[in-house]
């Protein structure tokens, strides 16, 4: 006599929206025990990231523009940048810690859920301390935008087109952090390939591309795209050239890196089906 | 109904899986090589295994550290892919339907969690509803039900990183059950447990198999496990199964004998390894009905080994026995070891 499992036909996607619904929510409660943490981590994580934004200020102190960018236009590429990934650290956070699962095994357990892997992984777990990286992003974000309205080279439907670039860099974000991840299916430790492939390209994009040479400047526009994702667009935003095109590939690139990346984690994991951790 | 053949719930077939490792070179420059070298050897972690478990049945599984048991586990449950054979369970191929075939069973690593580490238990199993799309009037039912069988109520609001392992455990098995699973894979849950949380988990399971007809793997070291809760076991050994079958011919073929180690304050002068000692503590030169086998003597430490089948015998009575040949200054019991067993069916013809 066995016992049926009581599972009730629904569909996947609402069942899907529902269990996102659940982790957030018990995220939410289990951060709010530890109020003083909560709020001290989410502090230190924005004073962190404001550090590398007073790093460009005290350039710009010096030396006026870069590249002909000025503070407030340097400001929206920071911005969009920083609030791509808050974005992504605070939904997609189990993908950046990714290593462990190799490490320790415990993507066995990842596997036997009755979901894709990809989805189980980023639903595990939901870190609101990274609403430091997004509120300190957005601030800058929102006095770099007022000057710039003020000074009538932003108008506000780019405004809208802005926070389009922040969705589309998380999701850019999203990408690179999978196709790392997926690396290590193969290598394991990838630690250090995480700084380069996103802590430094992601430092390189708070700068205009215009000061890199040109092969940095593709890499980071073709290879590690976070560049398409704030750097194209506001180029055109601010006047600097380009065409509507640069509005629209953001979230074109973000959907194709997408694409690439869930192949590249497919094929990792198939390997790892092969070849345990 | 009677006169439809049963579907097995699981079923192996010439299973194996190899795998390829790169060669070590020896040497100063071997690391070096080894990066430039393709060359690979191959590892058979699962040689070439097949059975069938039938729907009900409460079955373990084991063999020494590295025999194959967590390899067999992970090809049942579609965390790796076999290098070649069937596996099927409930039918189907966890390969090809891991997700279908996750919403039918249920896992337990006993050395790993799978609940959500810094949220309290109670939304482990929020979560896992939600994910197995547990009715809620189920989910009502089994948290009462539960709640009797593993008392939970007691820590259902502690985060799941300060719970103590027995614990944790019975979180662990409830969470595999949430979804009520017809089949149910446990490598190594006891483990680290103390006397009484095994007891307990013990009485769990036979529950849960002999109520709910929940066919049960076991994968474990502790053949105290296979003998309060299984009637099958499976001996694995470096990839091949030596044994399937009843656990009492098991025994009968390589028998379960407990060691009992007596320190005498005087080793009594009639005792040899080889002879036999009689339940009223005479000596005799070959095996009477009840009578227990003198493996070894250590004249220095003036201990005597003797072995006994705990399924005819009793500590206290071989105690009493040994007693009888002179005065007993400390004891101790050893549990058979896998090992041992696996190199007395090895020597059965």
């Amino acid at each position: 006599m066995s016992s049926t499992p009581a599972t009730r036909p629904q569909s996947r996607l609402l069942a899907g929206i529902r269990l996102y619904r659940i982790l957030l929510s018990a995220s939410v409660r289990a951060r709010m025990q530890y109020k003083l943490d909560f709020v001290a981590s989410a502090t230190i994580q924005a004073v962190t990231g404001l550090y590398d934004y007073f790093v460009i200020a005290v350039i710009l102190w010096k030396f006026d523009t870069v590249h002909g960018w000025d503070i407030y236009e340097i400001g929206l590429l920071y911005a969009v940048s920083r609030v791509g990934w808050g974005l992504y650290r605070i939904f997609c956070d189990e993908i950046e810690r990714f290593e462990n699962y190799i490490v320790r095994g415990d993507f066995d357990s990842v596997l036997i859920r009755p979901w894709p892997s990809l989805f189980v992984l980023l639903s595990r777990n939901i870190d609101l301390t990274r609403l430091g990286w997004l509120v300190q992003g957005a601030g800058v974000g929102a006095v770099s935008a007022r000057a710039l309205l003020r000074a009538g080279v932003l108008s506000w439907a780019g405004v809208g087109h802005l926070v389009v670039a922040c969705v589309s860099t998380g999701c850019l974000f999203l990408a690179v952090g999978m196709a790392t991840a997926s690396a290590a299916f193969k290598i394991v430790r990838i630690e250090e390939l995480q700084v380069f492939t996103e802590n430094a390209s992601s430092t390189a994009t708070l700068y205009p591309l215009d000061i890199y040479p040109g092969w940095l400047r593709k890499m980071l526009l073709w290879v590690i795209p976070l560049g398409a994702g704030n750097y194209v667009p506001v180029r055109h935003l601010l006047g600097k050239g380009g065409t509507w095109v640069n509005l629209a590939l953001p979230p074109v690139a973000a959907a194709l890196s997408l694409c690439l990346a869930t192949h590249l984690w497919h094929l990792g994991e198939s390997r790892y089906h092969s070849t345990g951790s | 109904m009677s006169g439809q053949a049963q579907q097995l719930a699981v079923r192996t077939s010439r299973l194996k899986k190899s795998y390829f490792v790169q060669v070590r070179k020896p040497g100063f420059l071997g690391g070096l090589r080894m990066l430039v070298s393709q060359e690979t050897r191959e590892i058979q972690a699962v040689k070439d295994i097949s059975f069938d478990i039938r729907p009900g049945e409460f079955v373990g599984y084991i063999g020494p550290n590295g025999a194959g048991k967590s390899t067999t586990v992970k090809m049942l449950t579609g965390i790796l892919h076999p290098t070649s054979g069937e596996v099927l369970v409930n039918g189907r191929s966890p390969q090809r339907a891991r997700q279908q075939i996750a919403r039918e069973i249920g896992v337990v690593f006993g050395q790993r969690t799978q609940l959500w580490w810094d949220l309290p238990t109670v939304d482990s199993f929020d979560i896992l509803s939600a994910m197995y799309d547990v009715r809620p009037a189920d989910y009502k039912a089994f948290q009462k039900e539960f709640d009797d069988l593993l008392g939970l109520g007691e820590f259902l609001d502690t985060p799941v990183r300060r719970l103590s392992l027995g614990q944790r455990m019975r979180a662990e098995l409830a969470a595999a059950l949430i979804h009520r699973p017809s089949v149910l894979f446990l490598d190594e849950p006891t483990i680290g447990l103390d006397v009484m949380a095994k007891g307990r988990m013990r009485e769990f399971l036979t529950k849960i198999n002999e109520e709910r007809g929940v066919t049960i793997l076991l994968t474990t070291h502790d053949l105290r496990d296979i003998e309060e809760l299984c009637e099958r076991v499976m001996v694995i050994n470096h990839g091949s199964l030596v044994y399937d079958g009843a656990l009492a011919s098991l025994r009968d073929q390589a028998g379960l004998p407990t060691l009992l180690t007596v320190k005498y304050a005087r080793l009594p002068e009639k005792l040899m390894p080889g002879l036999y000692i009689g339940p009223k503590g005479e000596v005799l030169d070959r095996p009477h009905d009840g009578a227990w086998c003198v493996l070894a003597i250590n004249a220095e430490a003036r201990t005597v080994d003797v072995h006994f089948d705990r399924s005819q015998s009793t500590a206290p009575a071989v105690l009493m026995a040994m007693q009888a040949l002179g005065e007993i200054r400390d004891v101790s019991l050893a549990e058979p070891l896998i090992e041992d067993i696996i190199k007395r069916l090895l020597e059965q013809p």
